[in-house]
């Protein structure tokens, strides 16, 4: 018998099993495994494979995925202390008071300490200054 | 609360609200993530990246369709992405995909999950969605998306080549 048609065959003797619909009429299938042998052993062996597929199951899954989702769906708060703010306004302090008792004009690289302290403060909290947040919502 | 009023509420900026949606089919989604990967972990990893993937795609959601098939497309990807990241990085370990049941059923366990393993990953999805979970052809369908010719015929040469790994193993 001929491989494709012993093929189509069985694809509808399978999906009549699943209790699907097939083009091939169920008399057509019955007829053609009741004369051929492969067909026959074919049908067996699957439908063994069928029944140990649906004897298995997962088991329980009690797990609840909500709260590691939820901190992916918003940003962390940032985790940067006091300190640095702290440390960065000192050196400003003492900046502003030796700039205040040096008398005379400084000069322009002098100038640019704050600018230079400040990079360094958004480098350490790892910041951009010019972000715009937009997760900011309305409160309700 | 149905899904489409759950995902209105989030669309309107109701984070939490989605907890209703990972609650209601996280446990389905780890079954078929499990049904891919043929890892629990990896599984879990999947079904949480999937998650967050949906949350971010859900403005574009039109919620007048059922949420689950189009979540099942998002998680398909991650599972496959997962499964290429381990196939280059690291040795699957031989973990159980299906609960042990009784002790005379241990060694037939075991050989189904060492031959579902041997197979493709889309071999291996649409056996057990179909034999495990139980889904119709037309869910089937529906949840791969293609037609329900394919489905049949999908699952009739993954069945054969599970049968195939199964004898050589006897």
């Amino acid at each position: 018998m001929d491989l494709s048609v012993c093929e189509e065959m069985q694809l509808a003797q399978m999906a009549e099993a699943a209790g699907e619909e097939s083009s091939i009429t169920s008399e057509q299938v019955r007829r053609h495994i009741a004369s051929c042998e492969n067909c026959r052993n074919q049908v067996i062996q699957l439908q063994e494979i069928d029944q140990l597929l649906m004897r298995q199951t997962f088991g329980e899954l009690d797990v609840n995925l909500w709260t590691n989702i939820r901190q992916q769906l918003t940003p962390e708060p940032s985790s940067v202390g006091w300190q640095p703010f702290a440390i960065v306004a000192a050196l400003l302090t003492v900046f502003k008071l030796v700039e205040m008792a040096a008398g005379a004009i400084p000069a322009l690289l002098f100038n640019l300490v704050p600018l230079l302290l400040m990079f360094v403060l958004f480098s350490v909290i790892k910041e951009n200054p010019f972000r715009i947040n937009s997760n900011i919502a309305l409160e309700k | 609360m149905d899904d489409a009023t759950t995902i209105r509420n989030c669309q309107n900026g109701d984070i939490d609200e989605f907890r209703h949606l990972v609650e209601r089919y996280q446990k389905q989604a780890i079954s078929q993530a499990i049904a891919i990967l043929g890892s629990r972990e990896d599984a879990l990893d999947a079904v949480q990246e999937a998650f967050v993937d949906a949350f971010r795609a859900l403005e574009k959601f039109d919620s007048s369709r059922r949420f689950y098939p189009w979540f099942y497309v998002l998680l398909r990807n991650r599972c496959f992405k997962t499964a290429t990241r381990r196939r280059e990085t690291q040795n699957v370990e031989d973990v159980g995909i299906f609960e042990p049941q009784t002790r005379e059923s241990k060694e037939e366990r075991l050989a189904l999950e060492s031959a579902l393993k041997e197979l493709t990953k889309e071999d291996r999805e649409i056996l057990i969605l179909k034999y495990v979970e139980g889904l119709s052809y037309d869910q089937l369908a529906e949840q791969l998306q293609i037609p329900k010719g394919t489905v049949m015929s999908r699952l009739f040469h993954a069945r054969k080549k599970l049968q195939t790994k199964l004898s050589a193993t006897v």
